[in-house]
């Protein structure tokens, strides 16, 4: 029980230390805790959701860390789903993972309002990101919290082959875009890919884009904010847009799992798949230069443009015994030199180093997303990154239903707005 | 070809002449081969699926892209993704850690139970009955009820994170269950046997290690089977309880393999099939052991 | 279970005392499962009275989470999906398991084989079975692509995505994965039936089915007890298989009790609610398994 008191003594003391309140001695326990900025002994641990070259990239990045010498770190890697179910479990845990792979958005400032995340602001001070990034960063209090380390596009992925076949042009109207619609499904292709059986948030990539583009980002930020309601003029504008291209969705969509939509669209079965880049990896290895996306075509040009830019990274625990570490961490995490190991040892070139000092030369396809993504308005996450978990759950429900049709949308969406309030007032 | 003779094939031939032999013998044959094919029909749907996976675990990632999961595999096949599961993806360690929680609970769980059921079937004690079926109420709860107190009570004493955690609960979330199941069999074993052995001066422990104990060896084997695939295939109570993936089982490892937008499904089905193999190798060890049935023969 | 010869054991025992180790033998399995189980359990119930979101403090509400239970549309639904996954999948699984423990009961050469292939879903990893399920139901996968080859194109459906045929696709999964875990019950029960009562049986002359009747199915009473039992708490725990075909949906056809307790606590983030879902599946297993356990209990001839 003695080094549970010591750890718990530690943990308190360095809480204190690092508002910035407390100097002199600590606790009953039997250790000798001088200094309150003092970390505890032992490795850094990393919990981490990555997995494949994501992972890889992790560990590379580790042992560089690792052989500078500063201190040790550890990689922990669990199920992206167990992560997310068990992350408040970690966090208020007496003993709690130190640092985490995470994303930057509502749900991080949502930890970081409970006080569970450390404050890393000392880390930001000379930090070249952009005031969006840091925007994301922040908890409510505009303190940082979040270190970011890469992000990514979503596009409208394409076969080259199969479009030229049809005499499909790539789109950057909306006009354009229905003509390619019906180019494509003249000639036998099912136009638009989509699975939602297992994967029902796929729908939510049409959703958010067609609001950005018909209301802009701040409206589609507001309403996931809880400052609009889904049974709203604009809301039921996006989804008037969107009946003119429902036609042209696979409609065996509510039946079909992810990996058969991506195996239809890789067999040219359907003609365009709205994802992010993390649709690459599903592609086969030796096909991928007959793949191709293009930005999701602009409906209104007066509409601020807004585009979606997942931003991952890490971030660390308040009640971590190791904090100095853990911020060092944090900051070469930040660096330009270890988001260009991470970059390379991943590999794909899917992922967009987020320190526009990184020195590495991207993938032709990162660098048209970057280019497309400095280009934006306005950034915004992606719908359960912008929310919550349990909004995202309501969107899924409504959206199946707008693509099979099961109800009129009028109802769909005053079904939705009842169902977000339930999710708003249970927050 | 009646269904009685599919079900219970006569154990030795009708005494008589030899056209009757003959009759009986063609008889049997045609029982024989009933059996097989409509076992083999049977099995052919139930291996169905699980040839998938083992397909699967042949192909290469690109195969599985280009054709899709359930597909017949285009290009050609590789066997390096049985090894690469072993090592890269941590299989071997896995395993270890699978093993060193499966057998103390198996051990851990059937003892006890067994004591306990041993106790309750054979000894008037009283509300023996009540204190069965609350016992067995305790597998009635679901376990994510739990969950959460499970977390906080192993952080709480310190052995959050840690194999022996796991042991222990997994000991104490199939006792009653077992009890349950021990005591409907040793309810069976007639009395003559154990007033035989305490009129000759035998304690209960006696009489359970040598009497008791003997007869209930196909319960015993039929849970002992059960209760290692069981365990061995829990997923829930490892990831809640355990945090350090070079701790986690197989079940877990091979969850971790998947990724949040793509899965190297290849990988994944080669661990699968690694981790199968122990429990496979426990059913046909413990089937075995079905063979034999009961002493009941010896009260006669 | 009837045992073979009347015991006349009442007459014996009065005036013998229980060892005192005997008790130590039920208290000592007893005791672990009270801390290990009970105890723990208490903790959940009491969580189902607060509201909590795992992050920050927990408020005690009291009955508020029962009390909007009774209103909650997808809780009902995930009721009834239940009821009938209970009844379906249970019986299935039992009537399936006996047929097959029946037709491998006998030590014939190849049994073992067959055995082992119908137990061989349980060993299998869910998350790859799972997929396999799923792409035998997709709209152009095996189960679609062989109706089509027998000319019963009419017949195929969008299994997974159709809120008619959701719950019961996986259903069927569920019941390739149960049934041999119920055989093996069933083997080891149908092992223990003395075979001399078989042998009097068939000598009267009684036909397979009396057989079955009057002997085996009499005779595997706790066994049935012991199937139920698990087929119900199966049925309630059953969570692993939905939640990787549709979790739950599509629009909640296949939410089940288990599915919907998931997805408040960990999508939700309502961990009293939650709890308050798992003490009503609770209530619902021993309310379907007491009466069941207590009449074949005082059925039984010994005290």
């Amino acid at each position: 029980m003695t080094l549970r008191k010591r750890r718990f003594t530690l943990g308190t003391g360095l809480l204190a230390a690092v508002s910035l309140s407390l100097t002199g001695c600590l606790g009953t326990g039997g250790s000798s805790v001088t200094a309150p900025v003092e970390d505890a002994d032992g490795p850094l641990t990393l919990q981490s959701r990555l997995a494949d070259g994501d992972e890889a990239a992790l560990q590379t990045v580790i042992e560089t860390f690792n052989s500078q010498g500063g201190g040790q770190v550890e990689l922990n890697t669990v199920n992206n789903e167990t992560f997310r179910a068990q992350l408040p479990s970690y966090l208020t845990s007496s003993n709690p993972p130190d640092v985490y792979t995470y994303y930057g958005g509502a749900n991080l400032r949502d930890l970081a309002d409970e006080g569970l995340l450390l404050d890393i602001s000392d880390v930001w001070k000379d930090a070249p990101f952009s005031d969006g990034l840091r925007a994301l960063s922040q908890d409510s209090s505009g303190n940082e919290v979040f270190v970011p380390t890469s992000y990514y596009w979503l596009g409208v992925y394409y076969k080259k082959s199969v479009w030229e076949a049809s005499g499909a042009e790539v789109p950057t109207t909306w006009d354009e875009f229905l003509a390619a619609n019906k180019a494509l499904e003249a000639n036998g292709v099912v136009p638009i890919g989509i699975g939602v059986s297992d994967a029902p948030w796929l729908a939510s990539a049409w959703f958010d884009y067609l609001n950005l583009r018909v209301n802009g980002p701040q409206f589609h930020i507001d309403l996931l904010a809880g400052e609009d309601s889904f049974d709203s003029p604009e809301v039921k504008a996006v989804f008037d847009k969107w009946d003119e291209i429902q036609p042209y969705f696979d409609t065996s969509a509510s039946g079909l799992s992810f990996s058969q939509a991506v195996t239809d669209f890789t067999q040219g079965r359907t003609g365009m798949f709205l994802a992010g880049s993390w649709l690459q990896f599903n592609l086969p290895a030796e096909e991928l230069d007959d793949y191709d996306y293009f930005q999701f075509p602009i409906i209104d040009d007066s509409v601020p443009l807004g585009e979606e830019a997942p931003t991952d990274g890490f971030m660390a625990s308040a009640r971590t015994d190791q904090p100095n570490l853990a911020k060092e961490f944090l900051a070469y995490l930040a660096s330009p030199e270890a988001q260009k190991v991470m970059y390379e040892a991943n590999g794909s070139g899917t992922l967009i180093p987020a320190n526009p000092n990184t020195e590495t030369d991207l993938a032709p396809a990162a660098s048209k997303g970057q280019a497309i993504l400095e280009k934006a308005d306005g950034l915004t996450q992606f719908f359960n990154r912008d929310s919550s978990d349990a909004l995202q759950a309501t969107a899924d429900q409504a959206l199946t239903q707008f693509l099979v049709k099961s109800k009129a949308t009028p109802l769909i969406l005053s079904e939705w707005e009842a169902e977000a309030e339930k999710v708003r007032a249970a927050e | 070809m009646t269904t009685t003779q599919i079900l219970n094939p006569p154990l030795s031939p009708p005494s008589g002449s030899n056209t009757r032999n003959r009759r009986w013998r063609v008889r049997r044959h045609a029982n024989t081969l009933l059996f097989h094919s409509s076992s083999i029909v049977i099995s052919a749907f139930w291996f169905f699926p699980i040839a998938l996976v083992i397909l699967t675990s042949f192909r290469s990632l690109s195969d599985i892209f280009q054709n899709g999961v359930g597909s017949i595999p285009g290009s050609g096949l590789v066997i390096t993704n049985y090894a690469d599961a072993w090592t890269e993806a941590g299989m071997f360690q896995a395993m270890m850690n699978s093993f060193i929680i499966t057998i103390p609970v198996v051990l851990l769980s059937l003892g006890l139970s067994s004591f306990a059921a041993f106790a309750l079937s054979r000894y008037r004690l009283k509300f023996r009955r009540t204190l069965l079926l609350v016992m067995l109420a305790g597998n009635l709860l679901p376990v994510q009820l739990m969950l959460i107190p499970y977390v906080r009570i192993a952080e709480g004493l310190g052995i959050f994170d840690m194999f022996v955690t796991v042991i222990a609960v997994q000991t104490a979330l199939g006792l009653g269950f077992y009890t349950f199941v021990l005591y409907g069999f040793m309810r069976a074993i007639p009395f003559e046997l154990q007033d035989a052995a305490s009129i000759d001066g035998a304690g209960p422990l006696r009489i359970f290690f040598q009497i008791v104990l003997p007869l209930c060896r196909p319960a015993l084997a039929a849970l002992g089977a059960l209760a290692f695939t069981w365990i061995f295939n829990d997923l829930l109570m490892s990831i809640t309880l355990l945090r350090t993936d070079d701790k986690f089982p197989v079940t877990a490892a091979v969850v971790s393999l998947q990724g949040e937008f793509s899965a190297q499904w290849n990988l994944i089905a080669a661990a699968t099939v690694i981790a199968a193999i122990p429990c496979v190798i426990v059913f046909l060890i413990f089937q075995r052991s079905f063979i034999g049935g009961l002493a009941l023969g010896a009260v006669k | 279970m009837t045992v073979n010869s009347p015991p006349a054991k009442s007459d014996r025992r009065r005036g013998i005392a229980t060892p005192p180790v005997v008790f130590v033998l039920v208290l000592v399995p007893f005791l672990v499962e009270t801390i290990g189980v009970f105890y723990p359990a208490i903790q959940g119930v009491l969580l189902s009275f607060v509201k909590w979101n795992g992050l920050s403090a927990a408020e005690p509400i009291g009955l508020a989470n029962y009390a909007a239970l009774t209103t909650d549309t997808v809780f009902i639904g995930a009721l009834r999906n239940t009821a009938i996954w209970m009844v379906l999948f249970g019986g299935l699984s039992f009537v399936g398991g006996l047929a097959i423990a029946l037709l491998f009961q006998a030590e014939r050469r190849g049994v073992g084989i067959y055995r082992t292939v119908v137990f061989l879903p349980m060993v299998f990893s869910l998350v790859v079975t799972a997929l396999i399920w799923n792409a035998v139901y997709q709209p152009t996968g095996i189960l679609n692509e062989t109706l089509r080859a027998l000319g019963l194109e009419s017949w195929t459906r969008l299994w997974l995505g159709d809120p008619n045929t959701a719950l019961y696709a996986i259903i069927v999964a569920a019941l390739w994965r149960q049934i041999g875990y119920v055989m093996v019950l069933f083997l080891a029960g149908l092992k223990a039936i003395d075979p001399t009562l078989m042998e009097a049986a068939r000598v009267d002359g009684a036909s397979v089915w009396q057989r079955f009747r009057y002997v085996t199915l009499p005779q595997l009473r706790s066994v049935n007890l012991v199937v139920i039992s698990i087929l119900v708490i199966e049925a309630l725990r059953s969570f692993d298989i939905v939640y990787a075909m549709t979790n739950g949906g599509p629009f909640r056809s296949s939410e089940l009790l288990s599915t919907y307790m998931y997805s408040t606590a960990f999508t939700g983030r309502q961990l009293g609610y939650s709890s308050a879902i798992a003490v009503v599946i609770f209530v619902l297993a021993l309310g379907v398994i007491i009466s069941y356990l207590v009449r074949a209990f005082s059925e039984s001839k010994e005290d």
